[in-house]
């Protein structure tokens, strides 16, 4: 659990206490249960102490690949600053294994979209490779701007906002189901695996 | 890549590397100390393969005097590595607490 050192160093003291026991190995369950973040602020109990991220419109049910690449990028500049305070605050990111702009990420995977044939942005990896690369880049700049909000700490609660409430998130789901149809092994792969969770799929049931 | 989800330690690297805790704990006494060296090991292989990094890492923490390493998974295969060495009796104590480790998803 995140943010959450009381619960990690009774987790730790529980772990190291198996030592105790005078044969191994042991397996223990604990009853207690992984706090779900319920005493995070809500948004209500915010009201006038953050700015909250003002998304583009999601586009309609298949948008051009140019118009979800310019709503992708206007996404992503809205939520520029705040990505750029937990990189601050937290001193790290884990976006940057494409070693691709953000920008120049979203207009690959855009541009992939309408022409599977489209060169990727990078030469020394299979363009399967690179568009990994580059969608898991493109999350982890939606999720790290999302999580710098106080009131988003629960991992499902931001996978919900970025799957269904984002240009990016359409963008996913949009490139996931490309994959899957495609008639390359590896891209059926990517999208099967990959680029959405499957808990994603349940998500309105 | 990873394949999994990444939100708890994008949020707090202590979900995957507690290394903050570990401190807090050898402060408290708990613990003797931390280690001076930290590994990682990637499940993308079968433990067999993995075999002469796991001895090699092993060594070099049985050199800097540490008798009891933390498995954190993040994913189950993960740790395959030192399952497997713990059956060959490096020497090195194992314990792996097994928390929803990356978030409520």
């Amino acid at each position: 659990m995140p943010n959450d050192s009381a619960f990690q160093n009774w987790v730790l003291k529980a772990a190291l206490a198996l030592f105790e026991r005078e044969s191994g190995p042991v397996l223990v369950d604990y009853l207690e249960e992984v706090p779900d973040g319920s005493n995070a602020m809500l948004e209500n109990d915010m009201t006038g102490m953050v700015c909250p991220i003002d998304l583009p419109r999601i586009l309609g049910v298949d948008p051009s690949a140019s118009e979800l690449g310019q709503a992708c990028l206007a996404e992503i500049a809205s939520l520029a600053p705040w990505y750029d305070l937990p990189v601050w605050t937290r001193g790290r990111t884990t976006m940057g294994p494409s070693d691709l702009d953000i920008n120049d990420t979203a207009k690959f995977v855009a541009a992939f979209r309408g022409n599977q044939e489209v060169p990727a942005p990078r030469d020394d990896l299979l363009k399967g490779c690179v568009l990994k690369l580059v969608y898991e880049d493109m999350k982890a700049y939606c999720t790290e701007a999302i999580t710098a909000q106080p009131s988003y700490g629960a991992s499902l609660r931001v996978k919900n906002l970025l799957f269904n409430e984002t240009v990016i998130g359409k963008v996913l789901w949009t490139l996931g189901g490309l994959c899957r149809d495609s008639d390359d092994e590896y891209y059926q792969h990517l999208g099967r695996n990959s680029i959405v969770p499957d808990r994603q799929f349940n998500f309105f049931i | 890549m990873l394949n999994f989800d990444l939100t708890g330690f994008q949020q707090d690297l202590n979900v995957c590397f507690p290394i903050e805790r570990m401190h807090e704990l050898a402060e408290e006494g708990v613990i003797g100390s931390v280690g001076k060296f930290h590994s990682m090991v990637s499940g993308a292989a079968h433990p067999s393969d993995l075999e002469v990094s796991a001895w090699s890492t092993a060594r070099t923490m049985k050199e800097g005097g540490v008798d009891t390493v933390l498995l954190v998974p993040i994913w189950p295969k993960c740790t395959w590595a030192w399952h497997y060495l713990r059956g060959r009796r490096t020497g090195v104590n194992a314990v792996q607490p097994n928390q929803n480790s990356h978030g409520k998803d």
